[in-house]
């Protein structure tokens, strides 16, 4: 299976509202925890817990949108990472399972937490070794992996980054190769919806404003390896 | 001594003691006459002195002209009351006097003002409620819309848009928590009034109280009186109501469209926007099918857990929809110098301050003789039509 054959299976089974209605989540809750930590901590205590407050509302909000996909199959669940404190959400429809994960760049790479791991292995096996297993019920539970990769705001400009640090700087869907190392298939939504990532910018934002935007919420040039 | 008060009207005096919530032996006390005589006069018996007429207009604050104008013919009416099987046999009837008293004031006004016509379409609905389905109550909430010319976003004003179509509405304490609302077609004019209840509630729940009333207006015009006092079909046609206040408000598609998240967080962002509380976009999400039973209940839970159930988040920055119909006409009719507030008064023989509240009329503004608060006047020598803005920098 190569990237375009994963696209066109992920999107079978996912719903291109269920992505609009993600990205508005993101930047919803970028809003949010940056608006309730400002307004509850000292700035320094804000920055520092920022991100992971951040981390709670997107998983939240992730089960959230699935909440109203109901009807499409869709699925979510809470699971604690073996031996740790740490939960993450799984959204199930299909063969896909979609979780969430910040990263520091668009489409940058991701912690190798063990769980991330093991999902990226299935994708390797399900992905590339034997497709159809997919379907099938043997009890592997393997899925079509997928991360939905958001990043916040950065500028270059001091006055910008302070004013508009509520939003999200990217949101991507990525599908990892099995050693995490690298993405199979990257999708920028912010570039696939451009119109609803349009109807959440500032209002007085010009033409220029909204391009250099878009621009930045790309992945850059250069792809990591391990 | 029966008549020495000519053209006395006992049915006038229960009227002002109704509207008051003043008993009769609570009235007899404060006026010094016995309970049995209070009860005669109502009941058309006798009539009492001149000075007794003085002490009955001063406590229950209405001119003595009231009680000599004759009282409007006892017809049948279809009075729809929001949260009727809660509210007292009592507060209806204040609540339907006051809606006489705002009849007669629109019927006072239109003698001097052409007021809108009349325009709530007739889309053939059964007059038997339980025909009505809730798909057909949806249709008739879009077709609506496309009555009136309107696309599906959010409504500016729901007051100003029912105005627009001849509804005379009110903002009136109704003297009761229990009483939302009320709405009825005027007789013999067949004008729609509606009264918004303002003893509880936010404007985004006066937003729906409206919105409510005109689904009875449109959905229930042909309804058999019987049939709106049967408690079973009156809880019928309040469901009805209340989803076409849901599909008017909120209509399907953009509102699918524009929800994000089965979250109460994503729902209080669309509220600025679409101006219904978070309540009533949880309701609209489980009617539309987009949030099942197990996600309805989580919501709600989350909704009371917040304290939400007490007050929303943004009803304190929410506009007020006032009324504006009435107010404009009394200004037409004062400015152009055909009646002055005193003759509105003496004429409609309606207490000022009544008067005042039906109309959304400035406090006082009668007393002032139909001036508003601060006069505002143009610059004399004003450099011609254009405001002129300072240059910045």
């Amino acid at each position: 299976m190569d990237a375009t054959q994963c696209e066109a299976l992920f999107f079978q089974h996912v719903p291109e509202q269920f992505l609009q209605r993600v990205i508005r989540m993101v930047f919803a809750s970028h809003r949010q925890a940056w608006d309730e930590t400002k307004s509850r901590f000292a700035e320094t205590e804000a920055e520092n817990l920022r991100g992971q407050y951040r981390r709670g509302i997107v998983e939240g909000g992730l089960r959230d949108v699935a909440d109203l996909h109901v009807e499409d199959g869709f699925t979510h669940r809470v699971v604690r990472a073996e031996g740790t404190n740490w939960n993450h959400t799984e959204v199930l429809v299909g063969p896909v399972l979609l979780t969430a994960t910040t990263a520091q760049t668009p489409c940058g790479p991701v912690e190798k937490a063990d769980f991330r791991k093991g999902l990226a292995k299935s994708n390797n096996d399900a992905l590339f070794d034997d497709p159809a297993s997919l379907f099938e019920d043997d009890g592997s539970d393997r899925h079509l992996f997928a991360m939905l990769l958001h990043s916040r705001y950065r500028s270059a400009l001091p006055d910008r980054q302070a004013k508009y640090a509520h939003l999200p700087g990217s949101a991507y869907l990525a599908f990892p190769a099995a050693d995490l190392n690298s993405y199979v298939l990257e999708i920028n939504l912010f570039d696939r919806y451009p119109e609803v990532v349009a109807s959440q910018l500032p209002q007085e934002w010009d033409n220029d404003a909204v391009v250099t935007y878009m621009y930045n919420a790309r992945k850059s040039a250069w792809r990591y390896s391990a | 001594m029966n008549s020495r008060t000519p053209g006395f009207s006992g049915q006038r005096l229960r009227e002002a003691r109704e509207v008051r919530s003043v008993q009769q032996a609570f009235l007899a006390e404060m006026i010094g006459v016995s309970a049995q005589a209070i009860s005669k006069y109502e009941r058309g018996g006798g009539t009492p002195s001149p000075e007794v007429v003085e002490r009955l207009a001063k406590h229950l604050n209405v001119p003595p002209a009231f009680f000599l104008m004759p009282a409007r013919p006892a017809t049948e009416r279809r009075v729809f009351y929001r949260s009727m099987s809660a509210a007292t046999k009592t507060a209806r009837t204040r609540a339907e006097h006051r809606a006489t008293w705002l009849a007669d004031l629109t019927s006072y006004v239109s003698t001097f003002v052409e007021l809108p016509t009349v325009d709530i379409p007739d889309f053939g609905v059964p007059d038997n409620p339980l025909q009505l389905e809730d798909s057909d109550v949806e249709h008739i909430a879009a077709d609506a819309r496309t009555h009136w010319g309107m696309r599906e976003e959010p409504i500016g004003n729901m007051v100003r848009l029912m105005e627009n179509q001849g509804v005379v509405v009110a903002r009136d304490r109704l003297g009761a928590a229990t009483l939302d609302s009320l709405s009825e077609y005027d007789r013999p004019t067949d004008r729609p009034i509606v009264i918004i209840g303002t003893d509880k509630g936010t404007p985004a729940r006066w937003r729906f109280d409206a919105a409510h009333e005109l689904g009875h207006l449109i959905l229930h015009k042909r309804v058999d009186r019987r049939r709106v006092k049967s408690a079973t079909e009156h809880k019928v046609m309040e469901t009805q109501a209340h989803r076409f206040a849901s599909a008017f408000l909120l209509p399907r598609d953009p509102f699918r469209d524009e929800l994000f998240a089965a979250s109460l967080d994503a729902m209080l962002a669309m509220k600025p926007r679409w101006r219904v509380s978070v309540a009533a976009m949880i309701m609209r999400a489980y009617q539309t099918h987009m949030i099942n039973d197990a996600i309805e209940k989580r919501l709600w839970i989350n909704y009371s857990r917040r304290g939400w159930k007490r007050a929303e988040p943004l009803d304190e920055s929410m506009e007020h929809e006032t009324p504006h119909l009435l107010f404009r006409s009394f200004e037409l009719i004062f400015d152009a110098g055909v009646q002055t507030a005193q003759d509105v008064v003496t004429t409609t023989g309606l207490p000022a301050n009544d008067i005042e509240t039906l109309a959304s009329l400035p406090e006082r503004f009668l007393e002032r003789g139909g001036k508003a608060p601060v006069a505002l006047k143009l610059i004399p020598d004003m450099p011609g039509n254009v405001a002129q803005f300072r240059r910045r920098g």
